[in-house]
């Protein structure tokens, strides 16, 4: 089972700042939360699951090592795909020198901290996106390193991601075989724009139902219209936490919008759905809940090729994970090996294929 | 045999933009490709939604040498007036949809009048608008007879 989104925390502050670069250590060290921008609100009851929360003072979840292992272990995870919990919002800092100096901290400590520990591990790259020349070089800088399979960028962003000034990003990753995930995450907070559409929201429950989903839709849209495929067209693409039941209702608007508007983008010469299958995959955590709907859902994404677009994600450890078991309860059978294994090797095949069957 | 069917005055389509006339119970719009003549005739339904198709107008479609350049292609579409879905004027094909196609028909401008075969061609033309005017003279020499009822 390859899982695709699972989180890991900086838990020892001490030892991640020894990653930073010696001129802006003491900086890093003044910021509470490494200078980060924060969501306006926290969770109402944890942002990770109750058990291994920190009302005693215990680390939360994905803090250490020894905590990612035990939920690869309890799961059964072949190769888990590690993505910084908060880090990708270094992409949201004002200052992309801080940023630049974070991500690669971040990079290295990953690679010595992570990856040198724990086989099932694979890396994802982080980037100061606001600055994408400086993250292109990031991007190259660790691609060297094949046990890192993919970029990641946060949903939150100044503009969606196939406007022209992020092609660096998309370019250093295809020149690699790197993928390129988008997690739903930092709508509205640094110097994203806001979340949802209609201004910034009030409550997390807000940007959890429509602020991820909304990001995810935008960016996806984003990378199609702007014809960043046909770039660079061995490029992949992974939307992480943003849900899946609304994806056959945007490529069908998609669609149709383009066939009426294509003259606005007439370097899209294939349906945008064909563009999407060929070049995006979905997370599949957050499954939506469906009301006792599961048929009508799937049958629904069964429409779009979903059976080749999702890839198993748990979340691991946050509040809202999808074990794999409540995953496999869910997709139809005949999904099942391609959602939690096949779909997720064949697309990171150029870093996983030769070490993973 | 086919009747062909004179819709009307090529000055009169030039004015109104198209002609439009009932045959064998259809609506067939003509309309003009060039200033010198070329016309083509379309069924006046469109197969989407079933607007009146040839009230769009006749438009060299937009192409691209890739993302973010901007050119104008060769190719002549009816551009449907309601929801914007575009059709090869010479096959009545929807690029964007191998699905959605449209009746065309053979139509030309003799004397001063426009005339249309009111029998939809059955198969797929070629779709470059160079060649239409080796195909014009070719279906008459076919024999259609050319009628001015
Ligand atoms: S009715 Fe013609 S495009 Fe919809």
């Amino acid at each position: 089972m390859i899982d695709c989104d699972v989180h890991h925390v900086i838990g020892d502050r001490a030892q991640f700042l020894d990653y930073i670069e010696p001129g802006q250590r003491a900086w890093f060290a003044s910021q509470p939360t490494f200078g980060l921008p924060a969501y306006p609100w926290t969770h109402p009851v944890s942002w990770w699951q109750q058990a291994d929360d920190s009302e005693d003072g215990a680390l939360p979840a994905g803090s250490t090592l020894e905590q990612v292992r035990a939920g690869l272990d309890e799961y059964g995870t072949d190769i888990a795909i590690l993505n910084g919990n908060d880090a990708p919002c270094l992409s949201l800092m004002a200052s992309p020198y801080r940023a630049e100096a974070l991500a690669r901290a971040h990079n290295d400590w990953v690679r010595e901290c992570w990856l040198d520990e724990e086989p099932r591990l694979r890396g994802s790259i982080v980037c100061p996106a606001q600055d994408p020349l400086r993250a292109a070089a990031e991007i190259r800088r660790v691609a060297r390193d094949e046990r890192f399979v993919q970029v990641l960028l946060p949903g939150g962003s100044e503009r969606p991601y196939g406007e022209p000034r992020y092609l660096p990003i998309f370019e250093a990753a295809a020149e690699h075989g790197l993928r390129v995930a988008i997690h739903a995450n930092g709508e509205g907070i640094g110097i994203a724009a806001p979340g949802g559409g209609a201004g910034p929201h009030t409550f997390y429950i807000e940007w959890h139902t429509v602020g991820s989903s909304t990001s995810t839709m935008a960016h996806l849209v984003s990378l199609v219209c702007n014809g960043v495929f046909g770039r660079f067209p061995d490029l992949m693409v992974a939307m992480l936490e943003g849900g899946v039941a609304w994806l056959p209702g945007i490529l069908w608007r998609l669609d149709m919008n383009w066939r009426g508007m294509r003259a606005e983008v007439p370097w899209v010469t294939d349906p945008p759905s064909e563009v999407v299958r060929r070049h995006v995959r979905f997370g599949t955590q957050p499954l939506e809940h469906t009301a006792g709907h599961d048929a009508l859902l799937f049958e629904m994404l069964g429409a779009v090729g979903g059976e080749d677009l999702l890839v198993y994600a748990s979340d691991f450890p946050h509040w809202d994970l999808d074990d794999p078991s409540a995953t496999v309860a869910r997709v139809p059978e005949s999904w099942r090996a391609k959602v939690l294994h096949d779909n997720a090797l064949a697309l990171y095949a150029p870093r996983l294929g030769a070490t993973v069957r | 045999m086919t009747a062909w069917a004179d819709v009307g005055s090529w000055a009169d389509l030039r004015r109104r933009g198209r002609l439009i006339a009932s045959l064998d119970g259809r609506e067939i719009g003509v309309l003009a490709l060039d200033a010198d003549g070329a016309v083509c005739a379309v069924r006046n339904r469109c197969p989407h939604h079933g607007a009146p198709l040839c009230l769009g107008h006749v438009r060299r479609r937009e192409t691209s040498a890739g993302p973010g350049t901007y050119a104008v292609g060769s190719e002549l579409v009816l551009r449907c007036p309601r929801h914007g879905w575009e059709f090869d004027v010479h096959d009545g094909q929807c690029p964007d949809d191998p699905a959605m196609r449209v009746a065309v028909y053979d139509a030309e401008v003799r004397d001063g009048r426009v005339l249309v075969d009111p029998v939809a061609r059955r198969r797929a033309r070629p779709t470059a608008p160079d060649d239409l005017a080796d195909r014009r003279p070719a279906v008459l020499a076919e024999g259609a007879p050319c009628t001015t009822s």
